[in-house]
């Protein structure tokens, strides 16, 4: 073959490689960012979905028009599923925003940016005392005001974000051309087992990963491990003052949030997340159970100061729910793991169903079963 | 302006190889290897323009002691020739040295002496040493007087200037007054497009990925509580092949780049990790530093000539002076300290084998043997090289010989099932490390080893178009061990082969990240 034909073949491979490869990624759409469609078999568990999951849901409901979001961390995202057959019958559209890790000022800049491009009527808020939690040793607040999250299209004040459509440009070009997608798309299409972490079309997350780590370790194992990292974690000087007794600014977060929503005549249900009795036992253990009555006055005062239309329900007060046991270490039972957590610190959705039905009992018809309403500032 | 991004190779790359070709088609050679010079100094002067007067300055003055040299008397001469290798190494020592020798002074004397940070000007180790050999060269009488022009394309041009290969003026420039055969521009663009696209897959697909398993053990603020013999071991070995992918890919892309333009590069790795004892691997890994280190510096101290004693105290030199050329820290005096001592074990092994007159030399298990000591020999000098200081050196090394027990995530414990019994038994410990990354690591490791160990390199494949410049012709008993058959040659499979190779460096450019080799 003369170099001048090998020359040209070769740049006509290398344009047809990349456009095969581009197409690929587009199609399996690893990071459910452009809401390709889910083909059984193919693409439809998102299994390298976990470490790309904020920029998912950013870009993920951009091509939905939810009326309701649901808000809040890992516990959340976990717990409540959108397609639940009561939040259906009352709204058209339900997605679940919440991000794992994600601190207040983040879900709040997440959702209000949403807001400001949909058709939000509702906010169901999941919050945890744990998110709002700071070092004591600490000397002093950090003074900043919500966060201008670079990849959101409105700042959390309304602005628009000029860089957006750059950081945009950017991050679709990653999710098309970029070998960390080439190799995701190809573990996503190997990896289509009802065991695979996922994220589904309206953002929840069925923790299939969670039920895959029990059926072989079993529950005791999950607790075991949970319980030393959460250890691990609390052990530190928490409170929810720094060393100067100035309060958390993750209050502040939660404040300038429910504001917007109040001014944007977004209703908003605030509730405490079910957390299990070992992780209780924990909390008690490293001396944060103050800490924890603390948030729940300061939370009603802040719902209280903001009016508009919030209600406030508590789901982490004692219940029969958190009090289930773990089974014997070996048995079936251990590997089949518990019925309403899958860990001390995330619920399933089981559980969350129930929640839905107490929030909406009087829309659904449904029979509360745990919970309590502590604040409204509906008349 | 790195290999590995957008700017260079679709901006920079094809600029400057355009405008080399257009001036060529005018029959103006001079001109066209002058804009060679200006495009190594932009390529140069990208990252900090300051950078730019000097390497002006350095070849500026080089050159002009060498001329002096050539032209003075010999008692004159050798007085221009101690004042610019002086010169080049003040220069040298104050950028990248004087804030070392300053702290540890202060150390010895007990005083709080202060230096104000200096930063390292880019590729000064490189662009001294090869000009100190020439200087050396004009010195000996073995170097003419060139151009200035040759002379500055000799030492800045681009696809070598930044971390090697370290060239020697007698294969540079030679090539630059050489006649230029236009026609060759197809052929040059198929073989250099080809290796740079080969060394670009190895540093961003292999190296980078390597990364990720080195990091959490060797730049963690405290590793006593996380670490254990299988986490050395990963970070220790999957630094290890990181930084052969790294460099080497480094090296195949200065390669393949100066291919682009008609000049050949000498080789800078051989298989390194293949190598049978210390001996061959300092044959094999950084050739032309090794090159340098034996002909400016071991031989002109007496190298093999002056007695077993001074022959072992020469090379321990030389290598200690080696590991001080890579960094101002106490780690690479430590790395290249071992390195002497492991080449004198090897010569002082070879001359007692020498003396039994037994043969079992080329026995295979034997042969296994010794190619598992070097490689498990370099593997632990490379600890002092990338441990950021020597007590984590020291943590590291102790893991690795069981110091800090031995522990396997419980995730993957449990899926081992009667392995993980009896490993538990055995005394492994199960933690809440992530079972997945612990498993990617060793399938990483793997894959690594099996290209390093039992792939043929990429100048075995192109050897029948003369990739590299070898020493000697038989420089290397592998050479042209490829079948004719796997030989590459124009064709539609390569051209496919070579398009993945490429689209799949391509494919990394978004993540853009330095060479190791940078910061020396």
């Amino acid at each position: 073959m003369a170099f001048g034909k090998y020359v040209v073949s070769t740049l006509c491979f290398v344009i047809l490689i990349l456009l095969f490869f581009g197409g690929f990624n587009f199609v399996v759409d690893p990071y459910a960012v452009f809401n390709s469609i889910r083909i059984t078999g193919f693409n439809e568990y998102k299994s390298e979905i976990n470490n790309k999951v904020r920029p998912s849901k950013i870009y993920q409901p951009l091509s939905l028009s939810p009326e309701v979001l649901i808000v809040g961390n890992s516990r959340v995202e976990m717990g409540f599923d959108p397609k639940n057959p009561c939040l259906s019958k009352l709204w058209a559209g339900v997605y679940n925003l919440g991000v794992p890790g994600a601190s207040v000022e983040y879900q709040a800049a997440m959702a209000l940016n949403l807001v400001y491009q949909k058709p939000v009527k509702k906010i169901l808020l999941g919050i945890d005392f744990t998110d709002y939690l700071v070092l004591s040793n600490k000397a002093s607040r950090r003074e900043r005001q919500l966060p201008s999250v670079k990849l959101l299209k409105y700042l959390p004040d309304g602005r628009l974000n000029e860089s957006h459509y750059k950081n945009k440009l950017i991050d679709y070009y990653k999710f098309i051309f970029s070998l960390n997608a080439l190799v995701d798309s190809t573990k996503t299409i190997f990896r289509q087992n009802e065991y695979a972490p996922t994220r589904t079309s309206l953002g929840f997350n069925p923790a299939l990963d969670f039920s895959a780590s029990t059926s072989i370790e079993g529950v005791n194992s999950i607790f075991r491990q949970k319980e030393h990292d959460l250890e691990k974690k609390y052990s530190l000087a928490w409170s929810m003052h720094y060393q100067n007794g100035d309060i958390s600014e993750d209050f502040s977060y939660l404040e300038n949030f429910l504001k917007y929503l109040a001014e944007h005549q977004v209703e908003v249900i605030v509730f405490t997340n079910p957390l299990h009795e070992h992780f209780w036992s924990l909390i008690s253990k490293v001396n944060l159970t103050n800490e924890y009555n603390h948030f729940m006055s300061e939370v009603v005062s802040i719902i209280h100061r903001v009016g508009g239309d919030i209600v406030f329900w508590d789901f982490s007060s004692d219940s029969k729910f958190i009090h289930e046991d773990l089974p014997e270490p070996g048995t079936a039972a251990d590997k089949k793991g518990l019925q309403w957590f899958w860990e001390p610190a995330h619920y399933k959705k089981v559980l969350g169903d129930k929640m839905i039905n107490t929030m909406f009992s009087s829309e659904c018809g449904g029979q509360p079963e745990f919970g309590r309403k502590i604040y409204s500032t509906r008349h | 302006m790195l290999f590995n991004s957008f700017e260079f190779i679709f901006i920079f790359l094809p600029i400057t190889w355009l405008c080399y070709h257009l001036l060529l088609v005018r029959g103006n050679k001079e001109l066209a290897l002058s804009s060679l010079v200006i495009a190594s100094l932009a390529f140069y002067g990208y990252w900090n323009p300051v950078y730019i007067y000097l390497i002006l300055l350095s070849m500026v003055g080089n050159y002009i002691f060498g001329s002096l040299i050539i032209r003075a008397n010999r008692k004159l001469g050798r007085v221009v020739f101690i004042v610019g290798i002086s010169v080049n190494l003040l220069v040298l020592a104050y950028f990248k040295y004087a804030n070392f020798f300053v702290d540890n002074f202060s150390l010895l004397i007990g005083k709080d002496l202060f230096l104000e940070a200096i930063v390292l000007p880019l590729a000064i180790s490189f662009f001294t040493f090869q000009q100190i050999s020439y200087l050396v060269d004009v010195y000996r009488g073995q170097a003419h007087e060139y151009s200035f022009m040759h002379y500055a394309l000799f030492v800045c041009f681009f696809p070598q200037l930044i971390a090697g290969p370290i060239v020697h003026h007698k294969e540079m420039l030679p090539q630059f007054m050489r006649s230029f055969h236009l026609d060759d521009w197809k052929r040059n663009l198929a073989i250099g497009g080809g290796i740079f696209s080969i060394g670009l897959f190895k540093k961003t697909v292999i190296a980078d990925n390597l990364s990720v398993y080195v990091s959490p053990v060797y730049d963690a603020e405290s590793i006593i509580q996380s670490i254990d013999f299988f986490s050395a071991w990963l970070s220790t070995l999957a630094y290890t092949f990181q930084l052969y992918f790294d460099f080497s890919g480094y090296s195949d892309m200065a390669v393949g780049c100066a291919r682009l333009f008609g000049i050949t590069l000498p080789i800078n790795f051989f298989s390194p990790y293949k190598a049978v004892s210390i001996v061959d691997f300092w044959r094999r890994w950084h050739i032309t530093l090794s090159r340098f280190l034996r002909d400016y510096l071991y031989i002109p101290m007496g190298g093999s000539r002056v007695g077993s004693i001074g022959r072992y105290s020469n090379l321990f030199i030389t290598m200690l002076l080696g590991g001080l050329w890579h960094g101002a820290g106490w780690n690479f005096v430590i790395w290249g300290g071992l390195h002497g001592l492991f080449l004198s074990a090897n010569h002082f092994w070879s001359a007692i084998i020498k003396k039994t007159k037994v043969d079992f030399q080329s026995s295979r298990i034997y042969l296994l043997f010794c190619w598992l000591i070097t490689f498990l020999s370099v593997a632990f000098a490379w600890v002092f090289f990338r441990a950021p200081s020597v007590e984590r050196a020291k943590e590291i090394l102790l893991a690795m010989v069981g110091g800090y027990g031995f522990s396997i995530p419980e995730g993957l414990g449990v899926r081992l099932g009667e392995l993980g019994v009896m490993l538990r038994a055995a005394g492994v410990t199960y933690d809440s490390s992530s079972g997945s990354h612990f498993a990617s690591a060793v399938i990483a490791i793997m894959a690594a080893s099996f290209v390093s160990f039992l792939f043929p390199n990429v100048y075995q494949f192109y050897e029948r178009f003369s990739p590299v410049l070898y020493e000697r012709n038989d420089a290397f008993c592998e050479q042209r061990s490829v079948s004719r058959r796997f030989l590459w040659k124009p064709s539609l499979f390569n051209g496919a082969l070579t398009a993945i190779f490429f689209v799949f460096g391509f494919l990394t450019l978004i993540q853009v990240s330095e060479f190791l080799y940078f910061r020396f």
